[in-house]
């Protein structure tokens, strides 16, 4: 037995006693039992980490799955650096959150219900990165899936809440068919879904020129199974278009939205690609693609984060943003920093939540940020850490997120995605704006609503303790683990894993590096100077600029109408084929035909009285006559 | 007594029928004795399980005797790899139906769990007759307990939906009897002996022309794609199980069904191999229509029984597609979800009729917010509506991906849209879910009381069993790899023989 699997029982078994026995006997000490169960797995977490950095590694199968014919599929966990990595971001977050909801959760009448959920998705999020081979990998990202639906419409009762969810979960749906059809295509490709059958570069080199035929086109195999599993991360990693149901997500509570859909479930995808990298790194167009896709989502995300006034979703926007950078660096090889990046994320992102959550209980669940202002004396400590989780999703040296976001941006330049690098750069503007103005408009300036400004009170210390933790990382991790730039901590540890054999990275010169890193810290003063001017030294200028490009925001703030162009695109049709085949086909030409059939026997039965006449020759003769058309059916064929 | 437990477990619900026939007149009593007598049938079941050789795909237990041997009559019967988990599905399904229907049914319930015995005896008569002649008696001995089931026992429309459910199913037996009669003389034509033994009607089946095999497959396949059903002959479904009583549903969806698949998986595949391999696509089309059309049409339901009926029609489509993939993976996956459909399609009936019985409606609209008032139903409803959805860790999950590994090897298009299904049950299954059971509480439904002692005790085993096929399937398809793996040569070796 692996140490490694007591990383899974903690929350498995904190799940089945909480689930089990929460509702009738634990109720309000469900977070012992949960609390005790990610505790041990973050402790041997810890622990494997240092193994692994000692030399430590792990692909082993508990007992075999899925057997069928040729197949066979194991239960399997593989601990490798990539691995030891992800792992510490999610049992860390995913520690911090369980301690926070204990306070954040307090008055809640499904408090036991709320761990007995954190608990299924720790473990769901620990299979998905532990797992050695595909189906292990989808098993997880199906069940975080599960628990993600299960937090968003935690307040079942809300509709909004319950939209939420369902739509979080088709959303992923979609994505998973795509996902699915990839994993069937590597099953027939590599007669298995160990990623060590998959990721052989012989075997690779062996399938790199294949193609496949699907209705009837050629494709080539390889950008054809990327491309699928690529699309399982667009639903997960919300990339554009699928990207609609993570700003819904915010519905579920607070540490929900800092724990799956900030730091650890929404980076799945992320996780995914660069464990496919052997593959990805041979499959151009997808690269091509993912690229391009996740510069896009970067820009589409900043827009919309910039126009919101609600404090969560202005994070969630910002999330998607952030989620497009990570998935962009995996498309232009850089999967260290695209992991990197997720890293520093996890911890500065879920900050930045957890501070919204803090927010929120001072202004009594409101979020608008249009009727906050001047909470600084308030709360300092929310103050303080929410700062720091601006200046590091800003990316200011030498917090946090200035080291993964400025490699992006190097590793793209690189490459030479000059577009792209380009437009992530102004992304990298807009979001250091976006998320000061955030900042501003809650914590400075004088209060615009004082009544609820008079009730605001700092948040207990089972709620303030992981935010001051939390922000420690964000100022911390980036320096620590990525400096020197592609010479790190970091890059030592994952470069093993995550350099695809046969690829040829670009570096930089040290002068152009220098440049970038310097133009990357301007972009980003500067967006906080406007910030600064627009909020703070002349706060009419927001309205006269929403004056002057009214049609620009309208669609911004409306988020590009996606919502309401999938719902004249996609739902209605839909729904109104279903309805079409329903009663236009099922009752009108089927039943039809079959009623009428009804009929005829009937009228035969009328016929058949003058055949019944009791008569043995009739009878006789009848079967005689039945012998021999068989017999001439059979005989004839 | 194991040599001869296939018998036993045949005859014991009939004797129990006839005893309660007997001796008891309705009430506790009479409901109770039905329930003892599907438990110990179920609990006979355990034996042969435990004492079935995984290693071998030949018939096990095998009883035969003449029975009118001028017409080459037996009592034939036997188990092999494909019908023991389909045996294990029935009795625990009866039994769980007889414990679902303590409360629901209240008029004629002698006559109500006479009838339930009966359908037994006949669906394991089904499953383990080796002679056409005996199959064909138990096919249509089924036919009227159940027949009556719905149409006594039934809602409104019982009358019209047993009527559609009689003639269909009559139809397909019409066909499937030209079918036995002509390869009765084919077997006799070929040999010289004239009998209705299966296995040797079986065993001659590279003899058979081409062109007479397509014309016996199409009988039986016509006769079977109705039991399934299968697109376009699934619309007595949806009216058979509106007006169904619960355990009508549950016997229904659970075992009823799963015979039209065991019939291609025991007579089209390997009676008529070079038909059945030149039909492939034929019948993998028409599979991938039921899976998205059952998907689109359940989508738009209003009655949650009829939305559950139709995802019955696309999660069969998954079976059927598997079954004519003719690969391990394939046929694997598709018994697989026999009884996965089995388990979870049961269960959702049983809570839908446990619903039903406190609210009166199955009407979607009506219900709303309950999640506040019934928490543990809600949990329970959740689980099954996952599990249906496919989700991992359920058995249902295992099935699906077995069928479109074995389907991706062997018309990857299909597969691909097959694959589509995950989606649109996602839709239909989360959206039932949240309106019935998300968002504002309907007052009405304030003071419903949550699923008591009686309806917890029946849930927990198909719980139990959807959990440990997700997480451990071997158990389950230890016992088919060995026949399914006889079943792909016999169809390759033959099919491709006779070319």
């Amino acid at each position: 037995m692996h140490l490694e699997v007591l990383i899974l029982l903690g929350p498995l078994v904190a799940f089945l006693i909480n689930g089990l026995f929460g509702r009738l006997y634990i109720k309000n000490n469900a977070h012992f039992v949960a609390i005790a169960g990610v505790g041990l797995s973050w402790i041997v977490s810890i622990i494997t980490f240092f193994r692994v950095m000692g030399g430590h590694s792990v692909d082993a199968t508990l007992y075999n799955w899925v057997a069928a014919g040729k197949f066979n599929i194991p239960f399997g966990i593989l601990v490798d650096p990539l691995t030891a990595i992800m792992l510490i971001v999610v049992t860390t977050v995913s520690t911090m959150v369980h301690i926070y909801s204990m306070g954040y959760m307090h008055d809640d009448e499904g408090y036991w219900r709320f761990f007995t959920y954190l608990s299924i998705f720790t473990f769901s999020m620990l299979i998905l990165v532990m797992g050695n081979n595909f189906l292990m990998l989808f098993v997880g990202w199906e069940l975080v899936g599960l628990s993600s639906y299960l937090l968003i419409g935690f307040w079942f009762y809300k509709k909004s809440a319950a939209d939420a969810c369902k739509k979080a979960f088709v959303m992923n749906r979609i994505g998973d068919f795509g996902f699915y059809i990839g994993l069937l295509l590597v099953i027939v490709t590599f007669q298995g879904l160990n990623y060590s059958d998959a990721f052989q570069y012989e075997a690779i080199q062996a399938i790199k020129a294949n193609t496949y035929t699907v209705f009837g086109m050629q494709f080539s195999l390889i950008d054809l199974m990327t491309l699928g599993l690529f699309c399982g991360a667009m639903g997960k990693s919300a990339q554009f278009p699928l990207h609609t149901w993570l700003p819904d997500a915010m519905e579920g509570p607070t540490p929900v939205s800092a724990l799956i859909h900030a730091a650890t479930m929404v980076t799945a995808g992320v996780y995914m690609v660069a464990r496919c990298n052997a593959l990805f790194s041979e499959a151009h167009i997808t690269s091509m693609v993912v690229v391009y896709v996740g510069m896009f989502t970067a820009f589409l995300g900043a827009t919309i984060g910039l126009t919101q006034y609600d404090l969560k979703r202005i994070l969630a926007y910002s999330t998607v943003s952030q989620l497009g950078y990570m998935i962009m660096a995996t498309g232009v090889g850089a999967y260290v920093a695209g992991i990197f990046h997720l890293f520093t994320h996890a911890f500065f992102k879920g900050l930045l939540f957890l501070c919204s959550g803090s927010v929120m209980h001072a202004m009594h669940n409101d979020l608008d940020v249009r009727k906050m202002g001047g909470l600084k004396k308030k709360m300092p400590i929310t103050y303080w850490t929410y700062l720091v989780g601006c200046i590091a999703i800003a990316g200011i040296p030498p917090l946090a997120g200035f080291w993964s976001k400025d490699e992006i941006l190097a590793m793209t330049f690189a490459n030479g995605h000059m577009f792209p690098w380009f437009v992530a750069t102004v992304v990298a503007g807009m979001t250091a704006f976006y998320m000061f103005r955030s900042f501003f408009l809650v914590f400075e300036g004088t209060p615009r609503n004082q009544h609820m400004h008079d009730h605001a009170h700092e948040s207990p210390a089972t709620m303030t303790g992981p935010l001051v933790f939390l922000a420690i990382l964000s100022v911390l991790a980036g320096a620590v683990f990525g400096y020197p730039l592609e010479n790190g901590f970091i890059h030592h540890f994952l470069g093993p894993v995550l350099t695809p054999e046969g690829a040829h990275p670009h570096h930089l010169e040290h002068s152009t590096a220098l440049m970038l890193m310097i133009l990357s810290i301007v972009v980003a003063a500067a967006g906080i100077f406007i910030s600064w001017l627009y909020y703070i030294k002349v706060p009419s200028l927001p309205g006269k600029t929403v004056k002057a490009f009214k049609p620009v925001h309208t669609f911004f703030y409306n988020k590009w109408f996606f919502d309401e162009l999938y719902d004249a695109l996609i739902v209605f049709p839909i729904v109104t084929i279903s309805r079409f085949l329903w009663r236009g086909f099922d009752v009108n030409v089927i039943d039809f035909t079959v009623n009428a059939f009804g009929k005829v026997p009937m009228f035969i039965g009328g016929v058949a009285r003058h055949l019944q006449t009791g008569r043995m020759q009739t009878y006789i003769f009848t079967m005689v006559v039945g012998v021999i058309v068989l017999f001439t059916i059979f005989y004839t064929v | 007594m194991m040599e001869n437990i296939l018998s036993i477990l045949i005859f014991f619900p009939l004797v129990a029928a006839f005893v309660i026939f007997l001796f008891f007149r309705g009430g506790k009593t009479t409901m109770w004795a039905a329930f003892i007598a599907t438990i110990i049938e179920f609990i006979l079941t355990i034996p042969l399980m435990t004492s079935f050789d995984k290693t071998t795909a030949a018939m096990q237990f095998v009883e035969k005797a003449d029975w009118i041997p001028a017409l080459g009559i037996q009592y034939y019967v036997g188990v092999d790899g494909i019908s023991i988990l389909m045996i294990f599905l029935t009795t625990l399904l009866t039994a769980i139906a007889v414990l679902g229907s303590f409360t629901y049914i209240q008029k004629r319930q002698r006559e109500f769990y006479l009838a339930l015995l009966v359908l037994e005896t006949g669906m394991v008569g089904v499953f383990l007759a080796l002679d056409f002649f005996l199959f064909y008696i138990f096919w249509e001995a089924m036919l009227i307990p159940m027949y009556l089931i719905i149409g006594v026992w039934g809602g409104k429309r019982r009358i019209y939906a047993a009527v559609k459910f009689f003639l269909y199913t009559l139809a397909g037996s019409v066909l499937m009897m030209l079918a036995i009669i002509a390869l009765f003389f084919k077997h006799g034509e070929v040999t010289g002996i004239y009998t209705f033994d299966i296995m040797a009607i079986t065993a001659q089946a590279v003899k058979y022309t081409t062109g007479f095999q397509t014309i016996i497959f199409l009988a039986f396949f016509l006769g079977f794609a109705i039991k399934v059903p299968m697109f376009p002959l699934h619309t007595w479904l949806p009216d058979a199980h509106v007006e169904a009583p619960t355990a009508g549903s549950v016997i229904l969806a659970g075992v009823l069904l799963k015979m039209g698949t065991y019939g291609f998986l025991r007579f089209c595949l390997p009676i008529t191999p070079a038909a059945s391999i030149s039909f492939m696509p034929f019948v993998a089309i028409l599979s991938v229509i039921a899976i998205v059309y059952g998907a689109l049409v359940a989508m738009v339901q209003s009655d949650i029984k009829k939305l559950v009926a139709y995802s019955s029609v696309s999660h069969m489509g998954f079976v059927t597609l598997g079954i004519y993939a003719v690969n391990q993976a394939g046929i694997e996956g598709g018994i697989l979800q026999m009884f996965n459909h089995g388990i979870i399609t049961g269960a959702l009936f049983l809570l839908i009729g446990a619903i039903y019985e406190r609210t009166h409606t199955r009407e979607i609209s009506e219900y709303g917010g309950i999640a506040a008032s019934v928490p543990l139903f809600a949990t329970i409803f959740l689980i099954f509506t996952m599990g249906s959805i496919g989700l991992p860790g359920m058995g249902a999950f295992i099935g699906e991906f077995l069928v479109l590994v074995g389907a991706f090897e062997a018309f990857s298009d299909y597969a691909i849209i097959a694959a589509s299904g995950v989606i649109f049950a996602a839709v239909y299954m989360l959206w039932m879910y949240q309106r019935v059971l998300y968002e504002g509480l309907n007052n009405r439904w304030e003071k419903l009381k949550d699923m008591n002692l009686r309806e917890i005790i029946y849930i927990t085993p198909l719980l139990i069993i959807v959990f440990w096929v997700g997480v451990y399937p071997e158990t389950f398809t230890s016992y088919m790899h060995e026949s399914v793996k006889n079943l792909v040569e016999q169809v390759f070796t033959a099919g491709v023989a006779m070319k």
